[in-house]
């Protein structure tokens, strides 16, 4: 693994990264758009599920996924650039083991509440009705995911 | 004047406390980026609405969203003065610095015109409804300047002296 990373962080397209001018701004510039549109997107969902602002309907957020996802595509693609760039220094970080965990649950917890209380939006809508209870924690956990996916992220240029 | 003001900063208990208390800069940092990603996302969300993408949701309601930008706002003006009030002159001196300053300004500017001339009727812009050609206009600027805010800011950093 350590081998491979060194490798990676060896190549040209690291070196490109880490010592040109515009390298490491660009790809930090496009992981901050990505982060904003993902996680405000994400965190407003979850606070409709939480019932916040009430009179939205649930059924249009099903058509957000796609810049959600699209925005998701955006940090996975500078997040594995920047990284391979310092690969064996983040492996070895625990802000970044942190940062990875929490976005992995942030984005199951979006492909449960999508398939749960999105695909119910229908009938939710119809009713008036309010997202239940099991969906309500795991909106709130995700937001709380996403702050500590932002806060171990910044934490990593501290280490 | 702006140089006294900057000057008046740097001495304030603020500045003094975000030079002192080593983990307060970091953790305004993280909280600096929680505040954009709920002020983008809920500007994004009202603008791309406008514009015609995700029509489902009506335009009127989601006014209720403001709460959420202004909070994010609220929140970065108050670690964002932080920042600067650790060492004014540093951040002062930089192009990117202040481009991020005057496009803040312009987005606001920008919002007061939507909330002037476009709010008043978007309880009209009910589901998959058009809002006028001149509010659209307006949402797209607004994306631009936002998108342009955060640039700026991470160029703050690598276009900086080397101590930001």
């Amino acid at each position: 693994m350590i081998s491979l990373l060194e490798t990676l962080q060896n190549s040209e397209f690291s070196q490109w990264v880490l010592v040109s001018v515009w390298g490491y701004p660009i790809l930090l510039t496009l992981h901050s758009i990505g982060l904003a549109l993902l996680v405000g997107l994400l965190i407003i969902i979850d606070l409709r599920v939480l019932g916040v602002p009430r009179m939205l309907p649930f059924l249009p957020f099903n058509r957000l996924m796609a810049l959600i996802w699209g925005a998701f595509a955006v940090n996975l693609g500078s997040g594995v650039a920047l990284f391979v760039a310092d690969g064996v220094k983040f492996f070895n970080s625990t802000a970044f083991r942190f940062k990875f965990a929490s976005i992995v649950i942030g984005i199951v917890l979006a492909v449960i509440i999508k398939n749960t209380v999105l695909r119910q939006a229908p009938r939710l809508d119809a009713e008036r009705g309010t997202a239940p209870a099991t969906a309500k924690a795991l909106a709130a956990i995700s937001i709380l995911m996403w702050i500590s996916a932002i806060g171990f992220g910044r934490y990593m240029a501290y280490e | 004047m702006i140089v006294d003001l900057l000057r008046w900063l740097e001495a304030s208990w603020y500045g003094q406390i975000m030079r002192d208390v080593p983990w307060l800069f970091p953790t305004f940092e993280g909280l600096h980026f929680v505040g954009m990603a709920l002020l983008f996302g809920s500007i994004a969300l009202i603008d791309l609405r406008v514009l015609g993408f995700v029509k489902g949701l009506p335009i009127g309601p989601l006014h209720r969203l403001l709460p959420l930008a202004f909070g994010g706002f609220a929140l970065n003006v108050i670690t964002g003065i932080g920042f600067v009030a650790s060492d004014p002159m540093s951040y002062w001196v930089v192009p990117a610095f202040r481009f991020k300053m005057l496009l803040i300004i312009l987005a606001g500017l920008n919002a007061v015109w939507f909330w002037i001339s476009v709010l008043p009727k978007v309880d009209d812009w009910g589901a998959g409804q058009d809002a006028s050609p001149l509010a659209k206009r307006i949402s797209m600027a607004s994306l631009l300047f936002w998108v342009g805010v955060i640039t700026a800011g991470r160029f703050i950093a690598f276009a900086g002296t080397g101590t930001l």
